[in-house]
């Protein structure tokens, strides 16, 4: 390859310097050589993989078998499935759980850390560390700090005289027990992108609100957050779309289970993609789910930007 | 504004600032210290924060029963692997993208750009069904080539390589340099930040990756760190001294290039929050 290239490079040069025609030749021939790696790789990995993804949801196949076409009896299954229902149910729930509570808990800090005070670095550093560090090593502390006799999630309520419930052994607790995690994990990156975005507004628009006559507050409620709404709008959107994919922590906070009242509690699409297709080998059924997936991650983004029109202030 | 911040203000700031920074840390603070805790100390209450003697007994036992040291090789191989030939391929195509005209290069960038938002769990069978008739499950290969063409990556760089002004590699076009050159020469050398930080990203997310190698490795030879970690839970009761252990084991190397590298990784994040 590198002598190849090394070669036309040669070749080329030689051209080059005789006619500017042969420049924008010698420019094409370079085009499309770059991207000729990627584009093979996102065809043979991407581009092919989602169109068999469609077909393979109108099948019946468990690995084993060569793949039997069924129409649409896969999703006529999946909508009256209670698996599913239940999927989508715990789905909505860990995002509605996730997203805004992150983004208003990272707003706050990204808002006082904004301010210059000392040790800003510091606190960014120390803020940032759980989005590098990998899940599964996560999820395994998170479960003994959750421990309802030696975990210090309790021992910290206990201060405060409440009796904290069994966390991971109560299917009613189990979900706010992954949520407060996952938010815990999805400050750090919010904050970094926030303090970006405040660092953005023009200082002029405080000036004129100062000379006004404004307030604290008021520069915050009317100047910061609207103008702030465009990274908001980033920030809910990816939020979103990455609680919707959620899979590590429910798999890891499961232990890896594929039934049982747990995970019955928590159980999420992606999670159920997983095991239908790779535990049950039910692909065909799996692709459909995966399919319905990417419908719903459409629709989501699809109302994102059709309401951003009426709160996202672009300045 | 930041100067005539009350005093007040800034107490409270620093108390709550604190308060979050103690929560964030707080999980990493414990699973250190358990790590080197005895069983029962785990298991006493009231709870012991600092055992009472730093012993190395989980270590070894997490070396003696599983096969960390092929984990740490695996894991390294691949996320390394997957970094250097994501970088080459993502860099030459986002280079192109960004910095030479030829006919149907802006139809092609959308089509890239069209599948940003498709999430990988639609892929996933297909993709598997894919190892399975190559032939490369529990190998390598499964776990470094499909990661290695990311289409992220190629619209991540190519947004900086879109910030160096044309003119400079029009004059070098006149000094007779090839594109190759120009992409040695200036681009390059240029945004080595946004290729570095790219690269931290592209490293830390291998190495934590779950869900693919649990897809498409089932050989204990073909561990990760990721898997491994995860498996262990299975296989052991509630020995979380043990497990600790083998968290710190799993997490200390991509906390220490965290430490070398938080620069470009806090800047990166930043205006890839911007201009994404």
């Amino acid at each position: 390859m590198k002598n190849e290239s090394s070669a036309i490079k040669r070749f080329l040069d030689k051209k080059v310097t005789r006619k500017s025609h042969n420049l924008n030749k010698s420019e094409w021939l370079y085009g499309y050589l770059l991207i000729t790696p990627l584009l093979t790789g996102l065809m043979i990995f991407l581009f092919i993989p989602m169109i068999q993804s469609f077909y393979m949801s109108l099948t019946d196949w468990n690995v084993l078998n060569e793949p039997k076409f069924i129409g649409l009896q896969n999703y006529k299954t999946a909508f009256t499935d209670k698996g599913i229902l239940r999927e989508l149910y715990n789905t909505i729930y860990y995002t509605i759980g996730t997203v805004p509570a992150g983004i208003f808990i990272s707003t706050f800090i990204a808002y006082l850390l904004s301010k210059n005070l000392r040790g800003t670095s510091i606190y960014k550093t120390i803020y940032f560390l759980p989005i590098i560090t990998m899940s599964a090593a996560i999820a395994i502390v998170w479960q003994w700090m959750f421990n309802s006799k030696m975990g210090l999630v309790n021992e910290f309520l206990r201060i405060f005289g409440i009796k904290g419930p069994m966390w991971l052994g109560d299917p009613k607790w189990i979900m706010p027990a992954i949520i407060i995690v996952s938010v815990w994990k999805s400050i750090g990156n919010n904050v970094i992108i926030l303090m970006a975005g405040l660092r953005d507004i023009p200082t002029t628009y405080y000036e004129a609100a100062e000379i006004d006559g404004a307030k604290g507050w008021h520069k915050f409620w009317y100047i910061t957050i609207p103008l702030l709404t465009p990274t908001l709008f980033f920030l809910s959107t990816m939020g979103l779309i990455g609680s919707l994919k959620v899979f590590d922590l429910i798999m890891l906070f499961n232990n890896g289970a594929t039934s049982g009242p747990m995970l019955e509690a928590t159980k999420t699409i992606v999670y159920g993609i997983y095991t239908n297709g790779f535990t049950f080998l039910k692909m065909g059924y799996a692709s459909a789910e995966a399919v319905l997936l990417f419908v719903l991650i459409m629709i989501v983004t699809g109302i994102q930007f059709f309401f951003q029109k009426k709160w996202v202030h672009y300045y | 504004m930041t100067n005539r911040m009350p005093l007040i203000f800034k107490i409270i700031a620093y108390v709550i600032l604190t308060a979050g920074a103690v929560t964030m840390l707080l999980p990493f603070v414990w699973m250190f210290l358990t790590s080197f805790k005895t069983f029962a100390e785990t298991m006493q209450v009231p709870i012991v924060w600092i055992p009472r003697k730093f012993t190395l007994d989980n270590f070894q036992r997490v070396l003696s029963r599983f096969d960390f040291a092929r984990y740490y090789m695996n894991t390294i191989i691949v996320s390394v692997g997957t970094t250097v030939l994501q970088l080459t391929i993502c860099s030459l195509a986002a280079f192109s993208f960004g910095r030479l005209k030829y006919p149907g290069r802006d139809k092609l960038f959308f089509l890239i750009l069209s599948v940003l938002m498709v999430p990988g769990q639609l892929t996933l069978i297909p993709k598997y069904n894919l190892m399975i008739k190559l032939g490369w499950i529990n190998t390598f290969k499964a776990l470094i080539i499909p990661g290695i063409f990311s289409a992220y990556g190629t619209f991540f760089l190519r947004q900086f390589y879109m910030t160096i002004p044309i003119e400079l590699d029009e004059s070098a076009k006149i000094d007779g340099c090839s594109p190759i050159g120009i992409y040695l020469r200036i681009v390059l050398p240029l945004t080595r930040n946004a290729l570095i930080a790219l690269g931290i990203f592209t490293l830390i997310g291998e190495w934590n990756e779950l869900l693919w190698p649990l897809i498409v490795t089932n050989k204990e030879s073909m561990r990760l760190l990721s898997t491994g970690v995860a498996l262990l839970v299975g296989e052991h009761l509630t020995e979380y001294n043990i497990y600790m252990a083998a968290a710190v084991l799993a997490t200390a190397p991509m906390i220490f290039v965290y430490i070398l590298a938080q620069k470009y990784i806090i800047d990166g994040v930043a205006i890839t929050g911007i201009k994404a």
